[in-house]
């Protein structure tokens, strides 16, 4: 799509007088190749009241209903002084989808002498000649909602102020204008008061009973929380320290950066054990851990056996004691021709064919093993075979990590002990006390954890005390049962949040880290290598090694490049290929940056209109570095009529040549 | 926020609930809060609570019943087939 001209009558400062033409010309198709349109002109000349157009013409009242402001003030005291009692305002946009041409016609009419709009302004698209049936039908399905309108039509001064002020707000608002997450937000937000809400119905039951030992179970309930919160922001703390020691290594000398791979490595597997504890934690193997200990000894035993002579004293010893070990749980222990050998659970049933098996364990008659004509005992026989093999691959993988780990770290010591370069001992020497200080935080947390341990031991054994009769353990237990299901509510709620924010934040990413990498200077690249932000809107440059810069690693101009690559990462999420139209689009850039990004975007979007102040940003330097881009150039001039007021017109150049300009009128 | 914006939103929450057992349910049920939420959002959050502890109440009900089991199968639903 393109836009191609613009007519305005009495639309802010385009006047309709005769004489002045008050089209803007915005495309020459005989100079395709070049997509930037670049309108001139200085404070106050018009270059605003553009974008108010064609944002008009398009979503007419619903953009700004009192539009009745838009009427250019010379052409109501002309009116006023002719005696005319209606006054005729409207924009015309020509634009261009598949080389076919429409006109898009947004109309008002003004009563002067009533003082307001004679009605709703109105829309028409002609095409062909002809008009169409459902202009507004035209507008929905070729542009976006007027709410998305912004990230085409915008002033970039206004766009870097609202990153500065408040980052994390600015993500948030964009994020939800484009996907409206902050309806699941909501969602969220309430789910979990339910969840506290029914902390909140048990209270009132126990409070109801015995309010001495309520009281005491909602302070040590506090309590509990407050230890929650200690440890998040423990958690938050070691995580800061962690990112700084990741930016610590950063330096252009080789020996620093081979030492720096040495260090991520390091962290690396340190994670990896960390992961490698968790899953073990969650997986069957803890659930069946006493299962497979006493396998371990009876196996152990039993191969010690065989290497041995045996007397049948030490035998039936052997046997007693691996009995009375096994505890209430297992009967006995069955072995097979295979070697294979199993536990078997009080309860199990065991084919009748295996029973001869049985006997070569020797123990009396009537003890230990009971038979049935059924078995599940082969459930268990698989069950703990699978479970041997889990046991030896999680050991393999922890063990070889450690050894890793270890390796490493011994490399790190013997650089450290060894090295004569001053810049890396003193960082070496700052990691180790960061390192000292997520040690102790860590132990700090872990004391915190057991403690808060202890309190939810506490609160059980006080619940125990309340005696409550049948219906009251009835109603908690129902209360409990609600509260579980409003949890699973709640996870469902949260992690469909984040896979629908991770479509948008995915291509977002890869979108704006492309934008940085081609905006920054080349020997900056490895440092300004991506941009993410993940669901909390958190906004992190990363380096190529994938490691975040802290926020004073990255100066004002970097920030800002990486903000509008952001910024224009959304735009192409949307996926509607019409114009930017951008005020003030290199105020704010460093040079050379503004250089960058405005090239990039250049090739990238199929028509950039610029809108630009002649000697800040319209200068002899920008002018000779746009021109290969320049599709069309025009002057917005300003002049006064009559004494009365100023009017602004548009004048066409040369789109080869730097338009001239005398500062000093200004 | 458009009819289309919340229709994704569902769509998803329906992917995730499927993962659970009694995937459905669940779904029906959030899809009740969420509407409830897109409709209500000026009402303080108290209010919201009590009106979201019905809904769960409410389904808890339904879910017991045949009629609801019928009613499920029979309209399927919107958002990515039965």
């Amino acid at each position: 799509m393109k836009f191609i001209k613009l007519k305005l009558k009495n639309f802010k400062p385009y006047y309709d007088k005769p004489g002045i033409k008050q089209e803007i010309n915005l495309f020459n198709k005989d100079r395709k190749g070049k997509n930037l349109t670049l309108n001139i002109g200085p404070t106050g000349h018009g270059k605003t009241s553009i974008s108010e157009a064609l944002l008009w013409c398009l979503f007419g009242d619903y953009y700004y209903n009192n539009w009745e402001e838009f009427i250019n003030t010379l052409s109501r005291e002309i009116a006023k002084q002719r005696k005319v009692n209606k006054i005729n305002i409207s924009v015309e946009l020509v634009l261009e989808i598949e080389e076919d041409y429409y006109r898009l016609i947004r109309h008002g009419i003004y009563d002067i002498t009533k003082g307001q709009k004679v009605s709703d302004s109105e829309l028409s698209v002609i095409h062909a000649g002809e008009p169409i049936s459902n202009p507004i039908g035209f507008v929905g399905n070729h542009f976006p909602p007027l709410e998305l309108m912004t990230y085409f039509i915008f002033d970039a001064d206004d766009i870097l102020k609202k990153f500065e002020e408040n980052r994390k707000r600015a993500i948030k608002d964009h994020i939800n204008k484009i996907v409206g997450v902050e309806k699941l937000d909501g969602m969220i937000e309430s789910l979990e008061e339910v969840v506290l809400s029914y902390d909140k119905d048990i209270r009132n039951i126990e409070i109801g009973i015995h309010s001495d030992v309520s009281d005491k179970i909602g302070e040590k309930e506090k309590d509990k929380a407050q230890k929650e919160e200690a440890i998040n922001h423990l958690e938050r703390e070691i995580q800061s320290k962690k990112e700084e020691k990741q930016g610590l290594f950063y330096s252009v000398s080789p020996e620093i950066k081979k030492f720096s791979e040495l260090v991520d490595e390091k962290d690396k597997l340190e994670e990896e054990i960390i992961k490698l504890n968790k899953q073990f934690v969650e997986s069957n193997i803890v659930a069946d851990m006493d299962l497979l200990l006493i396998y371990c000894i009876v196996d152990d035993a039993i191969e010690k056996l065989n290497q041995k002579q045996t007397t049948k004293e030490e035998f039936e010893t052997s046997s007693i004691v691996i009995k009375s070990s096994l505890g209430k749980d297992y009967s006995g222990i069955f072995f097979d021709d295979k070697k294979n050998t199993c536990l078997i659970k009080v309860g199990a049933r065991i084919w009748d064919e295996d029973l001869d098996n049985l006997e070569k364990l020797n123990l009396k008659s009537g003890e230990g093993i009971k038979s049935n004509s059924m078995s599940t005992f082969k459930k268990y026989k698989k069950k703990i075979s699978k479970l041997k093999l889990d046991f030896e691959d999680y050991k393999n993988d922890f063990d070889g990590t450690i050894k890793a780990l270890m390796m490493v770290e011994n490399k790190i010591k013997l650089i450290g002990d060894t090295t004569e370069n001053r810049e890396l001992k003193d960082k070496l020497k700052k990691y180790n006390d960061i390192e000292d200080i997520i040690r102790d935080k860590k132990e700090v947390q872990h004391e915190i954890r057991e403690k808060k341990k202890l309190i939810k031991k506490e609160i059980e054994e006080l619940r125990n005390e309340l005696k409550l009769n049948e219906e009251q353990k009835k109603k908690i237990e129902q209360i409990i049962k609600k509260q579980n299901e409003t949890q699973i509510l709640l996870n469902i709620a949260k992690k469909s949040r984040e896979e629908f924010l991770h479509e948008l934040l995915s291509y977002i990413n890869k979108t704006a880290s492309e934008s940085l990498r081609s905006t920054v200077k080349y020997e900056d690249k490895q440092r300004f290598h991506s941009i993410e932000v993940d669901s909390n809107y958190q906004f992190r440059v990363k380096q190529s090694n994938g490691k975040a810069l802290k926020e004073r690693q990255i100066n004002l101009g970097y920030l800002q490049v990486s903000m509008m690559s952001f910024f224009f990462g959304l735009s192409k999420f949307l996926g509607k290929k019409i114009p930017y139209v951008i005020d003030d689009p290199l105020l704010r850039l460093d040079p050379g940056h503004d250089k960058r990004l405005i090239k990039q975007l250049c090739k990238t979007s199929d028509q950039l209109i610029f809108h630009m102040i002649p000697g800040k940003e319209y200068t002899t330097d920008s002018f000779n570095w746009l021109k290969p881009y320049i599709n069309i150039q025009n002057w917005l001039g300003r002049e006064e009529y009559k004494g009365l007021d100023y009017i602004s017109y548009a004048e066409c150049k040369d789109p080869d040549k730097k338009i001239y300009f005398n500062i000093d009128k200004f | 926020m458009s009819k289309e914006e919340e229709d994704k939103i569902l769509r998803v929450i329906k992917r995730v609930g499927k993962e659970q057992k009694n995937g459905d349910l669940y779904f029906e049920i959030l899809k009740k809060i969420f509407c409830h939420i897109s409709k209500y959002e000026n009402v303080p959050l108290d209010g919201r609570v009590q009106n979201i502890k019905d809904i769960i109440e409410n389904f808890e009900k339904l879910s017991k019943t045949l009629d609801y089991a019928l009613k499920l199968n029979k309209e399927g639903n919107d958002f990515g087939g039965k």
